[in-house]
């Protein structure tokens, strides 16, 4: 049972206004809800091989959010919000199927090459997400950023919009980022 | 570790660089780096990995974790029911939907289910196509073929249920090494057949390649997925695109690379695809099983298209030496870029295939293939053959696995014989001991000439000519029954065609005028039953005559009638006709567990023999009963009793029967005469191959006959896992561990073999090295074990006449005599006692003796049927209760008293033992090809140990440490057609 949008619209425009405490509501309320959707779309995409992050958490957004009270610069902020949540999902769900799929007898079972393939990615995913804490250990911005755009899948002009930078600055700063993610993820 | 001050540093510098060109990078940083060495090492490291995007993040982290989600969470849970089959567990998941191991719970076998993706439900046309070609690949029938066993839908998701097959996909196995010549031949001759008969039947796999091939422990390879490769192109709904188009694998990194790697240039092209789409993928899987790797290697999918549109693969050569010459034309013919110079039908690729395999097999000693076969290709052509003709209808197996296949046809009845069968397994062994010897010899067939008239090796079915010229038989080829006419005279013979149906049961049989071919065949879409066809000698249309055919049928010589049997739930009935299918009428019936299994019209089709199993008070047995046609009056001919009957003829001057029968256990199916009416029995072939498919000539001077020489070796199964099983003994017509193995406590093995000639006791190491014979002269023995000290081997003999449990010191010295009835010896865990069993009635009954002789004494404090005791002696398991649906076990203390506990197993398990941890039993289940389980005894679900298709463990023995099993598998080497003359 998806909130109600007028809550969520509510809770993003006092978050946005400088109420941190609204952002604690808001959290699970579009959590339950991009979770929901985003089993929808991983079940989806398996046949039309379609899939956009961006697409789901507009979907999401136009759902939770009444469009008539917001600013189209409340949608990068709740963007920024769905990303740090889809975050969560994923890394949660990676780090689940890893212990599941390690599992006594589950290599004994015959597995077709996607089984093979999500395994490598979802430990791919575990070992980003752990170098994404070690940077926001000395460079949070550029963590963010990362998080924005790979997790939220945020264009470099909303990621501007939320970080308040330019997107030049954005671009930069991503470009770095990576440098040192695989530098770490290769080192460690 | 990074101080944040340093990062801060490096963070600098690096974005400074980033700002630069790549070639001004280097003196940017030799100038800002200046005095601090580890600074500028740092950063560049960074910078060294900047044209290597950080390939990761190229897509959101949704789009990598797709799949994460289903696979976490299984759309289906255990328990869950869909129609009549309930889900065990799930097995693996992926693009092409979820597969789950289930049970059926109709007909109690395991099966796998495959539940299609949901999108699917919304795609008609696809659907739509993909089921035609499902059911098209289901109907083939081929041994090499994953059978469906059904297309369905459940609460609008889409499944298909297929046979469960245990084993390993070729990927899998691909991962771990390279396979040797013969055995990579070997896969790709079977993927071949099972490609020849889908495109015969219009159906192309499109997807052929190492995951959808599944080798299976013993050596059987099966093709899956046929149909399915239109699934997964969501763009297909019209007919002309197909599986996977350049455009989507290019749009799809990484996702697709495995199949990219086997798909031919057209498909690559998204070019309409025929057959010879497979010829070329089966070329690349056969070059990477040779090879080691595939032919077309790219870092990403369109590298990879790109070399399969134009790269010419690497010579074989350069991976392996000494690969034939004919082996890179066959495998570069196969992978012709240009369709038009490739294989045109992949028979012709089969062919050369197999040509391939003659040779390697010509030109390799006998002891570099033995070799070939120790190193875990546990496979050889016999063994695929074996597979195939067992498949494809010859019927002279093993009788028990003969009944398991057929009792699909016996449905409402197959429990109950199912019982029968096994309970006749267990008793007849013990109650033949106090049998006497076969009555003394009639004067009928005295002596006979066997002659073998074809060599093929999948020749079976015969039927001799009214005027006894021509043989008609059949020949297993690819899964269809081909018809043969050969000149008795001559020898020469011709190929008429396939018969056009499956064959069910029986063989061939000549109309009276010697122009039509009767056979009993598949059923078709107005009646499934079996159906009594006939077909012109020479080839023709084939006829239906009439539906509802249980059994092979025989006509009368005089022509004028035939009968057969009809299955009607569980009552059995003969049925007598006119030749021409009229006047259909029911003479007799059998209710379970009586049954009768073959019927023969007496000449003058008065009265028809039939032969079935009979259970009365004191055994159970297989006896020829006549009935009168008129009267219905019943009259049992036969005085003695055997273990199985196959067929009953009558001789033309009704002097005489001719039988194939199982004498005992373990014996082979061999041709006896019955005197008429005395009903005395002589066996009339003394050999050790097993005959079926009787046929005489109307003046009973000439029989025809299939004879099969099974082989029996001893297969070595480590640590409980079936796909690393090896045979560890081999040889023209052995029968080695037929009558029993056990283990001696240092881990070697003893076992039964005729290897010397007779059935003798053998020892040898656990590789199968170091055979040799400890005993000569013992005469039938059976149920071989060893006490836990390693000092004796107990066993059952007739060593010069005296029949008993006999007990002999390992190295083959002093056999002593400890009783003289009882079968199944067993040490005491203390090494004092020998445990053994006696018959009375149906109930068996556990003694004791003195392991070094003496009284023998009866344990009355145990229940009957208690069939053995734990591993450290405490315990014993009885058969508390068994019906229709399961054998319930109770444990008890060994001193007897109240049950600790129960275990139910399916009613069709024999062979129980204890595993040697105590925790567990072990056990063979008929139901299931006779493969061994084990079941936890607390209340686990029992796990299937071994896979075999066809015949199955016929025995099986623990090494004392739990880790080895030892077990006896039955394969068919030969099949062929044999003339049996009368000699005066």
């Amino acid at each position: 049972m998806p909130a109600l949008p007028d809550e969520i619209t509510r809770l993003l425009l006092s978050w946005n206004s400088g109420n941190e405490k609204a952002l604690d509501e808001l959290m699970p309320l579009v959590h339950s809800e991009l979770y929901r959707m985003a089993k929808l779309y991983m079940r989806r995409e398996r046949a039309n091989h379609t899939l956009q992050t961006s697409a789901l958490i507009n979907e999401a957004y136009l759902r939770l959010v009444d469009q008539r009270k917001v600013r189209w610069q409340d949608r990068a902020h709740f963007f920024a919000v769905a990303a740090q949540i889809m975050r969560h999902i994923l890394i949660d769900h990676a780090r689940i199927y890893q212990a599941s799929k390690r599992g006594a007898g589950a290599e004994k079972v015959p597995l077709d090459e996607a089984v093979v393939v999500n395994r490598q990615r979802a430990s791919e995913l575990v070992a980003l997400d752990d170098a994404l804490i070690s940077l926001a250990d000395f460079d949070e911005r550029k963590s963010r950023i990362v998080e924005l755009q790979f997790f939220g899948g945020l264009s470099i002009e909303e990621i501007a919009e939320v970080m308040r930078i330019s997107p030049a600055t954005v671009k930069r700063e991503l470009q770095a980022a990576k440098l040192w993610l695989r530098r770490f993820m290769t080192n460690s | 570790m990074m101080t944040p001050e340093r990062w801060q540093q490096i963070d600098a510098l690096l974005l400074a660089a980033l700002e630069r060109a790549p070639a001004e990078r280097a003196s940017f940083l030799d100038e800002a780096c200046r005095g601090d060495e580890s600074l500028r090492i740092e950063v560049e490291a960074m910078l060294s990995s900047d044209d290597e995007a950080l390939s990761l993040m190229d897509r959101p982290a949704f789009e990598m974790a797709a799949g994460l989600f289903d696979d976490g969470k299984p759309e289906l849970s255990a328990g869950q029911n869909i129609g009549h089959h309930q889900i065990l567990l799930m097995l693996g998941a992926g693009g092409m939907g979820e597969v789950y191991l289930a049970q059926d719970l109709k007909l109690g076998r395991k099966i796998a289910i495959k539940l299609l993706p949901v999108d699917l439900s919304f795609d008609e046309a696809r659907l739509r196509r993909f089921q035609q070609e499902a059911r098209a690949a289901s109907a083939l029938n081929h041994p090499n073929i994953i059978t469906i066993h059904e297309i369905g839908e459940f609460e609008g998701r889409h499944f298909i249920a297929t046979e469960f097959i245990e084993g390993r996909t070729l990927r899998q196995v691909l991962q771990h090494k390279r396979l040797s010549l013969p055995r990579a031949l070997d896969i790709a001759i079977q993927a071949a057949s099972a490609l020849a008969a889908a495109h015969d039947a219009g159906i192309v796999h499109r997807d052929i390649k190492p995951e959808n091939i599944m080798l299976r422990p013993d050596g059987l390879v099966k093709i899956l997925d046929f149909g399915l490769a239109q699934l997964s192109n969501p763009q297909s709904s019209t007919s002309d695109t197909e599986a996977l188009t350049l455009d989507r694998v290019v749009t799809t990194p990484g996702l697709l690379m495995g199949t990219v790697n086997y798909m031919s240039p057209e498909q690559a092209r998204g070019q309409r695809l025929d057959t010879r789409t497979d010829i070329f993928s089966l070329g690349v899987v056969t070059y990477e099983m040779i090879a080691g790797r595939p032919p077309f290697e790219g870092e990403t999918a369109s590298d990879l298209i790109a070399a399969i549109l134009k790269v010419e693969p690497p010579l074989l050569h350069d991976y392996l030496p000494d690969a034939p010459t004919d082996l890179q034309r066959v495998v570069a013919k196969a992978l012709r870029k240009d369709r038009e110079e490739r294989y045109q039908t992949i028979k012709d690729l089969l062919v050369d295939l197999r040509g391939l395999k003659k040779d390697l097999e010509r030109t390799t000693t006998p002891s570099a293939a033995a070799t070939a076969t120790a190193n875990g290709a546990a496979i050889s052509t016999d063994n695929r053959a074996s597979t195939a003709t067992a498949a494809s209808g010859i019927r002279t197996l093993f009788s028990i696995e003969y009944l398991t296949s057929k009792l699909k046809h016996r449905k409402a009845a197959a429990a109950a014989i199912a019982l029968v069968v096994l309970i006749a397994a267990a008793v007849i062994a013990i109650a033949l001991l106090r049998h006497p010897g076969p009555k003394p010899p009639a004067a009928h067939f005295q002596n006979v000439n066997v002659t073998r008239i074809t060599t093929m090796g999948n020749a079976h079915s015969p039927a001799i000519s009214p005027d006894g010229q021509e043989v008609a038989f059949l020949s297993s080829d690819d899964g269809h029954e081909n018809l043969w006419i050969q000149q008795v005279a001559t020898g020469s013979r011709v190929q008429i065609g396939p018969i056009g149906k499956g064959l069910e049961y029986g063989g061939l049989t000549f109309s009276p005028d010697g122009t039509y071919l009767y056979f009993v065949g598949d059923g078709d879409e107005s009646d499934l039953r079996p159906t009594v066809y006939r077909i012109p000698k020479f080839g023709g249309p084939v006829q239906k005559v009439i539906a509802g055919a249980d059994s092979s049928f025989s006509l009368s010589s005089n022509g004028r009638s035939m009968a057969f049997l009809r299955n009607d739930s569980s009552v059995n009935n003969v049925i007598v006709a006119n030749a021409d299918g009229t006047g259909e009428r029911q003479v007799a019936s059998r209710h379970e567990p009586d049954f009768f299994w073959a019927v023969d019209p007496s000449p003058d089709g008065a009265r028809v023999a039939c032969a079935g199993m009979r259970r009365d008070s004191k055994d159970l047995g297989a006896i020829v009963t006549e009935i009168e046609v008129n009267s219905g009056a019943e009259k049992t001919i036969t005085v003695q009793r055997w273990r199985w009957i196959e067929q009953v003829k009558w001789l033309h001057d009704e002097s005489g029967l001719i039988i194939i029968a199982q004498e005992k256990e373990g014996s082979d199916l061999q041709l006896w005469f019955i005197s008429y009416p005395d009903g005395e029995a002589r066996r009339i072939t003394t050999d050790l191959n097993n005959y079926s498919n009787l046929s005489l000539t109307p003046d009973s001077k000439t029989l025809v006959a299939t004879q099969v020489s099974p082989v029996v070796n001893l297969w070595l199964v480590p640590d409980g896992d079936a796909s690393r099983a090896e045979r560890i003994t081999s040889g023209p017509g052995r029968r080695d561990g037929m009558y029993g193995a056990a283990w001696t406590p240092d881990g070697k093995i003893v076992y039964s073999s005729s290897a010397s000639g007779s059935v003798e006791i053998w020892m040898m190491e656990a590789d199968g090295s170091n055979q040799r014979q400890l005993t000569s002269g013992s005469g039938q023995t059976h149920s071989l074990s060893v006490s836990p000290d390693g000092r004796y081997i107990l066993y059952v003999a007739d060593h010069n006449g005296n029949r008993g449990i006999w007990r002999l010191n390992i190295d083959g010295s002093n056999p002593k005599q400890l009783t003289e009835a009882g079968a199944a010896p067993h040490c005491s865990a203390d090494g004092k006692w020998v445990f053994y069993q006696t018959m009375e009635g149906d109930k068996r009954f556990t003694w004791r003796v003195p392991i070094d002789g003496g009284q023998s004494e009866r344990l009355t404090n145990l229940p009957p049927d208690t069939l053995g005791f734990s591993p450290d002696g405490k315990l014993a398991v009885y058969i508390h209760s068994q019906d229709q649906t399961k054998k319930r076990l109770a444990i008890i203390p060994s001193e007897g008293g109240e049950p600790v506990g129960f275990l139910d197993l399916p009613p069709s398990t024999y062979r129980i033992q204890w595993m040697p941890d105590g925790r567990s039993l072990s056990y063979v289940d008929q139901q299931n090809n006779n493969n061994l389980w084990i079941a936890p005894l607390d209340g686990g679900r029992p796990r299937q140990v071994t896979a075999f298709k066809s015949s199955g463990v016929l025995f099986y023995a623990w090494s004392f440490d739990g880790k080895r099993i030892a077990v006896s598998h039955r394969e068919i080497i030969n099949s062929d057609v044999v003339l049996i003359n009368r000699v005066k």
